[in-house]
């Protein structure tokens, strides 16, 4: 009972966040509602029982990503959305963009009643166990194994950004350090 | 770079650690003495209060001999504190019958003891205006605006004798006399009205010390003046012996 | 713990209805059990950690601190409250004589002077203050930001391990799960900076948000090299691992078992400092230059929420500290005797080593406080990437080298109801030689440093014009 409730509460929470931040005006007021989503999906995950994957999703999504997302509704000049009003072709693109969501989703559904029981893991199985699909054992041998050179590249990808971020820093600095001494 | 990087590390720990340790010492020194008797914060009813300084402008204080009740205090008042009434003496010369200071306006300018022509009026240490330790001299009412009850030294005996007693054992009159005139809680302290005489104790006591004051001025001003006088007269011995050119 | 587990096993079988219950209804069910005497014991000892900070200030300070307000009023409340049926003069004669046993008597003025009063009289304040909402507030987002700072303060002590088998939810992914939920606040101080509608707060909110992002690092670094070498996430399979049979505990403790892991603790502290936004890290709320930042429209609870979580969190600091670096709630002397005690005792005793563990180092925190200026809101982001993170990257690439020549792994003691955990296989010889190498290695680069670098500060020798 008290399952399908939070399964319910989780399901509605990431479902009503996403809708309303699709569709709030206010853009500060859409990022929160995308971390409710984001919360939600989490939640989500923990009903699969990969509560490692729920967690890197609240660390890096919840943690991460919504704060730059926070950040950059910020850098708006109308976070209120007061002015803003949505161009019509820009209003026929996002209905295209839902009826084909809507066409994944309906697919998907097909697909988990025709055959969700084969999807669902078995405990009997060991390879087949949560924690050997998505553990922090499992992900790490597949980031240190199978994805290595992918996950290097990752890696090489942020040093990159992080070195472009201070050498833009540093041109910036350069009068300070100048008038310092 | 890296050398440096660390140098400062080591820089930053160790002062991080030599502050640490001063405060450290603080700290076991207070709590030592247990609840903090070393702390230099005085617990202020509880322990005696100290005349801060000198010049400390506390409650003001008038000479009633000595006022001409000229008014002038009253002028140059920004707040109207003062109510006084004069008359003639035996010499023909103003006395005050009354001099009332309102110490709940008074804002401890200092304005009106600059005025005064006679030096009768001054600002005392005193700042206390607790009636749990100085209750005679202070009489205690809802607010400033009913200040116009005028206290004769009797009345003053008898509101400090009614408001020792229990409240149970006053006489529905007396309740009523005191209820006009004194808070009921009697430390309420909205409302002051200062009677502005001292005892002649006190007034006496005050007086000298003010004498021995101005005497010593004196004194340091004249002495002053001579060294002033002397180095005049030594630079004018040695003219321009190392003096600017 | 027994008693609190068959607790948890019978709620959980109410909850689903059936007598196998599912994982999510014991989820729910140890919450039900167990939020609710950890909010009533969380929470108070937040409450009295700022008598203790106003204590220490006071102390540092050579003042006497919160010690006049009296507790007589609010127990006058309580027993009022306690016997509403009874008429006004009985209350007060029960009163009078509760006030007259001799325990109260004497119990009383301790109590004032301590400045337990003081916590009454603030908290009565609090709750008797307006909840003010600014105009231009945007109003949910925030009424909302309070709870969720009360909420990721508070969501990590539910895999923190208070005694051994005394934790909420023993998950395998206890570490990560606390900087995960502990990353909600960051949300939180966004939501009350921009909510309030006030730039101070909004620019504060920022500040906050910028410094507590950035120092999630060195944390996380920190976490993740203590993970490194116990193998496991678990926060209490890694107290498990401290354990050492024999006299001296302490000697399993991560602090000293590793030099690299002794710098992750030292950086764990001071980043959990910046992460509570304590003194030196508290630009974000300078009371001074912000006027406190992103709480200066808060008023009454709502505010109080927030100072709440800020000493929750010093908390959490603390007993994360010592569950990761300190052995948790273990003795550092003769573990194996309590141990084998009676689980009740341990459970006690293992209560107030970790109580003494945790409140030394909210000790700490307060001394720092009222030694240390606050760093300015640049220098506070130098300090994170340009020192902390360089120390956590050499330090976890140390214990990596150290773990590589220890060349595997090899069954350590079991512990109590534990079964043994693997750990790194450094004999005596290893260890010594592990704590040597470092740290020679280290004081040479120095002494090294210091003659090249050493010296008097620019800035100093500019301000006093030379000199030695």
């Amino acid at each position: 009972m008290i399952e399908q409730l939070l399964f319910l509460v989780c399901a509605g929470a990431a479902m009503a966040g996403a809708v309303g931040a699709a569709v709030v005006r206010n853009l500060f007021h859409a990022a929160l509602l995308l971390g409710l989503c984001l919360l939600g999906t989490a939640g989500l995950y923990l009903f699969l029982q990969q509560s490692y994957l729920a967690c890197l999703q609240v660390v890096v999504y919840l943690g991460g990503v919504l704060v730059l997302v926070l950040f950059a509704t910020l850098f708006s000049a109308d976070v209120r959305g007061a002015v803003q009003r949505t161009p019509v072709w820009l209003r026929a693109v996002g209905g295209l963009g839902a009826l084909l969501a809507a066409g994944i989703a309906v697919q998907l559904a097909r697909a988990v009643v025709a055959h969700g029981k084969n999807l669902l893991p078995s405990r009997r199985d060991p390879e087949n166990t949560p924690d050997a699909i998505g553990g922090a054992d499992a992900i790490g041998d597949l980031l240190v194994g199978s994805w290595l050179v992918p996950f290097l590249l990752a890696g090489f990808l942020l040093t990159v950004a992080l070195v472009a971020a201070v050498a833009t820093v540093r041109r910036f600095r350069r009068p300070l350090e100048a008038s310092r001494g | 770079m890296i050398l440096s990087w660390l140098n400062d590390v080591t820089e930053g720990l160790q002062s991080f650690f030599t502050g640490m340790r001063t405060t450290g010492k603080f700290l076991v020194e207070n709590l030592r003495d247990e609840g903090g008797a070393k702390a230099v914060t005085r617990q202020y009813p509880l322990h005696a209060a100290e005349v801060v300084g000198e010049r400390q402008r506390g409650h003001l204080h008038n000479k009633a001999d000595i006022c001409i009740v000229c008014h002038a205090c009253d002028t140059a008042c920004p707040v109207d504190c003062f109510k006084m009434d004069g008359e003639r003496d035996g010499n023909n010369k103003m006395r005050a019958s009354r001099f009332d200071i309102d110490l709940s306006k008074c804002i401890y300018c200092g304005l009106c003891v600059r005025a005064c022509p006679t030096d009768s009026l001054s600002m005392t240490a005193d700042f206390q205006m607790d009636p749990r330790l100085d209750g005679e001299r202070y009489l205690f009412r809802r607010n400033s605006s009913q200040l116009d009850v005028h206290l004769d030294a009797a009345d003053v005996g008898r509101l400090q004798q009614l408001s020792r007693l229990p409240r149970e054992q006053l006489s529905p009159a007396d309740r009523e006399w005191l209820d006009a005139r004194i808070d009921v809680r009697g430390q309420h302290l909205i409302g002051m009205y200062g009677l502005g005489y001292f005892t002649p104790e006190e007034k006496a006591q005050a007086d000298a010390e003010r004498e021995a004051k101005k005497k010593a001025k004196d004194a340091a001003a004249a002495a002053a003046k001579a060294k002033a006088a002397a180095e005049a007269k030594t630079k004018a011995e040695a003219p321009s012996a190392g003096g600017p050119g | 713990m027994t008693g609190l587990g068959y607790a948890v096993d019978a709620v959980a079988v109410w909850l689903s209805g059936s007598p196998a219950p599912g994982w999510i209804a014991v989820t729910v069910a140890v919450l039900l059990v167990w939020v609710a005497p950890l909010l009533a014991i969380i929470f108070p000892v937040a409450a009295l950690g700022q008598i203790v900070e106003r204590k220490v200030a006071a102390a540092i300070q050579r003042r006497h601190g919160p010690n006049s307000a009296s507790l007589e009023g609010p127990l006058r409340f309580g027993f009022r409250v306690l016997l509403c049926f009874l008429p006004r003069a009985t209350q007060d004669r029960a009163f009078q004589r509760f006030l007259k046993l001799p325990v109260v008597r004497s119990l009383l003025p301790i109590l004032q002077k301590l400045g337990i009063g003081q916590l009454a009289a603030d908290g009565i304040k609090m709750l008797g203050k307006e909840d003010i909402v600014p105009r231009g507030a945007d109003g949910a987002v925030f009424r909302l930001a309070p709870y969720l700072a009360l909420t990721g303060a508070f969501l990590p002590f539910c895999v923190v391990p208070f005694a051994h088998h005394l934790v909420m939810l023993e998950v395998s992914v206890g570490a990560l799960y606390v900087i995960a939920v502990s990353g909600v606040t960051v949300l939180a101080l966004l939501m009350a900076g921009w909510g309030s509608g006030n730039k101070f707060s909004m620019l504060g909110g920022m500040r906050a948000v910028a410094q507590l992002v950035s120092y999630e690092i060195p944390v996380g670094l920190a976490v993740a090299g203590v993970v490194l070498w116990s193998g496991t996430m678990d926060l209490h399979a890694i107290v498990a691992q401290q354990y050492r049979p024999g006299v001296f505990t302490f000697v399993g403790w991560n602090l000293v078992q590793s030099p690299f892991l002794a710098m992750l603790a030292g950086v764990f502290f001071l980043a959990g400092l910046a992460e509570c936004q304590r003194t030196p890290f508290d630009m974000a709320e300078a009371e001074s230059e912000l006027v406190s930042g992103f709480n200066t429209e808060y008023s009454g609870l709502r505010w109080g929420m927030f100072a709440l979580a800020e000493y929750t969190e010093m908390l959490l600091i603390g007993a994360l500290f010592a569950t990761l670096f300190l052995g948790g709630y273990q003795s550092p002397i003769g573990e194996q005797w309590i141990v084998g005690l009676h689980p009740l005792l341990a459970t006690l005793l293992h209560l107030g080593i970790f109580a003494v563990k945790f409140l030394a180092s909210l000790f700490l925190m307060v001394w720092i406080r009222w030694t240390l200026p606050r760093y300015r809101v640049d220098q506070v982001m130098r300090l994170c990437w340009l020192t902390l993170v360089p120390i956590c990257l050499v330090a976890v690439f140390g214990l990596a080298v150290q773990l590589v020549l220890a060349g595997g792994t090899e069954a350590g003691t079991a512990y109590g109801r534990l079964a043994a955990l693997p750990r790194p296989a450094l004999g005596v010889l290893g260890h010594l030689l592990g704590w040597a190498v470092p740290v020679l290695l280290l004081g040479v680069l120095v002494r090294i440093a210091r003659r090249r670098h050493g010296g008097m500060h620019p800035a100093l020798r500019q301000l006093t014009g030379g000199g030695s």
